[in-house]
């Protein structure tokens, strides 16, 4: 789940600050590069119309043409960037559901122009390399982020939830093993011996120490 | 005064199928009624005719008969009053408080029945007043009404259908969708309106609590009235006693140990009928004290063999090593968590709600995953096998059957999970006879599974998990929604299950469950364990259960009242009637 919400946080927030600023500009902007590389044009028009690259629907995607800012054109990169981040990345758990929420959400931006008629356009390689820029990116994050979250889990709960954690809870404590005062077995680490009441969390704490 | 008279009653859905068959009962004003019977007996469909919902909003079904309200002296027919009328003179509380409430603050619920009636802005706020004041909840009238927890809902329905100021308070099953707190709560609540001047007629199943209240005690039985007395008598009377038996019930336990001890002759055929457990000890004392019974001391049972002495060799079925959940929301439900589970162990968790029992269920079964910590299941790692492979080893019954039956039969429920382990159709075969004679369902093989009555969907439920042969058996919350007959058939079938040498995991709210069946207890509190042991053990430590708010079963509490005559502790009601006989008969 805080994948897809780290996610849909950044793309929203990334995506209002371009509109933002194309907006204020009243202008397009042409972008600042151009990718140049041999065109092998592959032609998968679903409908009829003026053709239209992948590599168009990536800038699309990515608010990087005049296209993207109409009003109908933003609602549906916005819709189609958080239906696939906050659903798919809310429930990624491997690579390949990264991989399928990608796929998923250009299938999406693909369907709406397909209904607004019109053609699109497969050029290879150079329509790859923005698909396997994302792949990477969102990947990175993604690790980057599960082993943020496991490093600080207990530094979360105590700076940010307030949560106080004695030190006796931080580590695994071998079971069975008996309790200190009467030598009962214990097959838990429960706060008190079941046997002769003894308050066991001292015990716990002095055993992490 | 009479307040409410039913007359010849009868209503049925379905032509010649009556729920209610010819009820014939006289209320005063001010009884405090206790309305029981098995489930499907039609203690809910009498209320409905009572307040009115039949045939005022349930319209379907044939209605005969009379339900007289006397309203200013005079008898109206529910039938032919208005509802807002018979609002003004009956209130119901249900089962599930959310269904009940408009409003988000608490006050304006409480204000908001009354605004519909028409009162003024002073008699609505005396009415107020009163009703909070009566249900003890003036700390929370300025919350909002989804903030609180179940019980403190149900307690604000009670004070609302109160505020009305009714004659009649009828109270469906207040308690059932609530834990020990909650039902703690609402069962001091009704405890505080008792005798406040309205009739109260209670459906309730925890008899324990409530029949100390009661001036009659009504049990029905397929839509007939079997009995009519006042609790004693019922709960004294060895005739009235056999009946309950017969249709399923069994009286509070105080009462049933007194009687089984009049049985055996050890107290006087006339000794008191108690309905609370310090009326049992005290009853139990006062002969002591006559001098007809002379206590001896009788040595404690044995503690089980794996708690005296551990054994490191034992590979246990279920490790949870340094386990930590926390939800989205930041909610923390499960706070370091190490624990071992071995193969034949029959384990029963309990804890309030919200102590993380359902956290770490669905932990173990790989449905969550740890935010910190492992879980093992036979050894491996459970985030890293799929959950179709751990349901191979860990079967699941839950709460409701329902939420498990998806198939057209009863013979393709219980053959699903057999047929996605990929087994060969003679072994599937064999696997569902064996099932469907397990949990005696054969005749029902061929029938869909939503069309029975929900035991006998448990059942189905539970057979489909049998069916798979898991090594772990996980049962959450086996009890509610059952008669005690029902209940008890299906945790025998554990137990049996348990003596063949699976582990059995069990989760409830029901103590004397625990207490009976488990061989050990564990106790969460706060996604913490706090004790973990024998249940005699574990139960006997009253100071630390009383502290985290947790219930001790009947016969147990009754034992430990009797623990300075030299009595054990005991957890199941035979093994204290024997103690009490070996200890108490000698002159
Ligand atoms: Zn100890």
């Amino acid at each position: 789940m805080r994948l897809g919400v780290y996610g849909l946080a950044l793309t929203f927030v990334l995506l209002v600050l371009i509109g933002v600023l194309a907006w204020v500009a009243d202008e397009q902007r042409a972008l600042p590069y151009e990718i140049r590389v041999p065109h092998i044009p592959n032609d998968i028009t679903i409908y009829d119309g003026s053709p239209i690259s992948v590599r168009h629907i990536v800038l699309l995607l990515l608010v990087g043409c005049k296209e993207a800012l109409k009003f109908q054109n933003y609602l549906v990169i916005l819709i189609s960037w958080t239906v696939s981040w906050f659903l798919l990345g809310g429930m990624a758990r491997k690579i390949r559901d990264i991989i399928f929420g990608i796929i998923f959400q250009y299938a999406v931006m693909i369907l709406y122009l397909s209904i607004v008629h019109v053609r699109i356009t497969l050029y290879i390689p150079e329509s790859i390399i923005p698909a396997f820029c994302a792949f990477f990116a969102s990947t990175g994050m993604f690790l980057l982020l599960k082993k943020l979250r496991k490093y600080d889990f207990f530094e979360v709960l105590e700076k940010k939830l307030n949560i106080r954690v004695e030190p006796g809870y931080k580590y695994e404590i071998p079971v069975p093993f008996t309790c200190p005062n009467c030598n009962a077995v214990q097959y838990s680490n429960a706060q008190y011996c079941w046997k002769c009441g003894t308050d066991l969390t001292k015990f716990y704490n002095e055993r992490a120490r | 005064m009479e307040i409410l008279r039913i007359e010849n009653l009868r209503f049925a859905y379905e032509p010649g199928q009556w729920i209610l068959d010819n009820i014939n009962l006289r209320f005063r004003k001010g009884e405090f009624v206790l309305l029981i019977g098995p489930s499907g007996c039609g203690k809910t469909t009498l209320l409905y005719c009572i307040n009115g919902l039949i045939p005022h909003r349930l319209k379907r079904g044939i209605r005969k008969g009379k339900v007289l309200l006397n309203i200013n002296g005079k008898w109206h027919d529910a039938a032919s009053l208005p509802m807002n009328v018979i609002s003004q003179h009956v209130q119901t509380v249900f089962q599930d408080p959310e269904i009940q409430f408009f409003k988000l603050h608490v006050i304006d619920e409480l204000a908001f029945t009354l605004e519909n009636l028409g009162y003024s802005r002073e008699e609505i706020a005396r009415r107020i007043e009163f009703a909070t004041k009566a249900c003890g909840i003036e700390h929370l009238l300025n919350k909002d009404v989804f903030s609180l927890s179940g019980g403190e809902k149900q307690r604000v329905a009670i004070a609302s259908a109160l505020a009305v100021q009714p004659d009649i308070l009828l109270l469906d099953e207040p308690t059932s969708n609530l834990d020990p707190v909650g039902a703690k709560m609402v069962l001091e609540t009704i405890e505080r309106i008792a005798k406040h001047g309205s009739l109260v007629i209670l459906v309730e199943h925890r008899l324990e609590e409530t029949s100390k209240h009661a001036d009659r005690v009504i049990v029905m039985h397929e839509g007939r009235i079997l009995v009519d007395a006042p609790p004693k008598k019922v709960y004294g009377d060895p005739e009235l006693l056999q009946k309950l038996y017969e249709i399923g019930i069994r009286p509070p336990w105080p009462a049933e140990l007194i009687s089984r001890l009049r049985k055996k002759r050890i107290l006087p055929e006339n000794a008191p009928v108690p309905l609370t457990v310090e009326d049992a000890s005290n009853i139990i004392k006062e002969y002591l004290k006559q001098g007809q019974l002379t206590p001896i001391k009788i040595p404690a049972p044995d503690i089980p063999s794996i708690f005296s002495s551990a054994d490191n060799n034992r590979r246990p079925v279920i490790e949870i090593k340094n386990l930590w959940y926390m939800y989205p929301d930041g909610t923390v439900a499960l706070r370091g968590i190490n624990l071992k589970i071995y193969e034949g162990e029959f384990v029963g968790i309990i804890g309030n709600n919200g102590s993380g029992k359902s956290t770490l269920l669905l932990n173990i079964l790989g449905l969550l995953r740890p935010s910190y910590g492992k879980v093992y299941v036979f050894g491996k790692d459970v985030t890293k096998i799929s959950v179709a492979e751990l349901a191979r080893h860990v079967g699941l019954v839950l709460q409701n059957p329902d939420l498990m039956l998806f198939q057209p039969t009863v013979w393709k429920e219980l053959a699903f999970g057999p047929r996605n382990l990929g087994l060969p159709k003679e072994e599937i075969e064999r696997r569902v006879k064996m099932a469907l004679k397990m949990m005696k369902i054969e005749k029902f093989a061929q029938r869909d599974p939503h069309r029975l009555s929900r035991g006998q969907r448990h059942r189905v439920a539970v057979g489909a998990v049998l069916s798979m042969i898991p090594k772990i058996f996980i049962a959450d919350e086996p009890t509610t929604g059952q008669d005690y007959g029902s209940c008890k058939d299906y945790l025998e079938l554990l137990a049996k299950l348990n003596k063949e040498g699976r582990t059995i995991i069990v989760v409830s709210h029901t103590l004397d469950i625990i207490a009976r069946y488990c061989s050990r207890v564990v106790v969460l509190h706060r996604g913490r364990i706090v004790l973990d042991g024998p249940p005699r053990e574990v139960f006997a430590r009253a100071d630390i259960l009383e502290r985290i708010q947790l219930d001790i079963p009947y016969i147990t509490r009754i034992s430990l009242l009797l623990r300075d005559l030299g009595i054990p502790v005991a957890l199941r009601i035979e093994e204290l009637e024997s103690y009490l006989e070996k200890s108490l008969v000698q002159r």
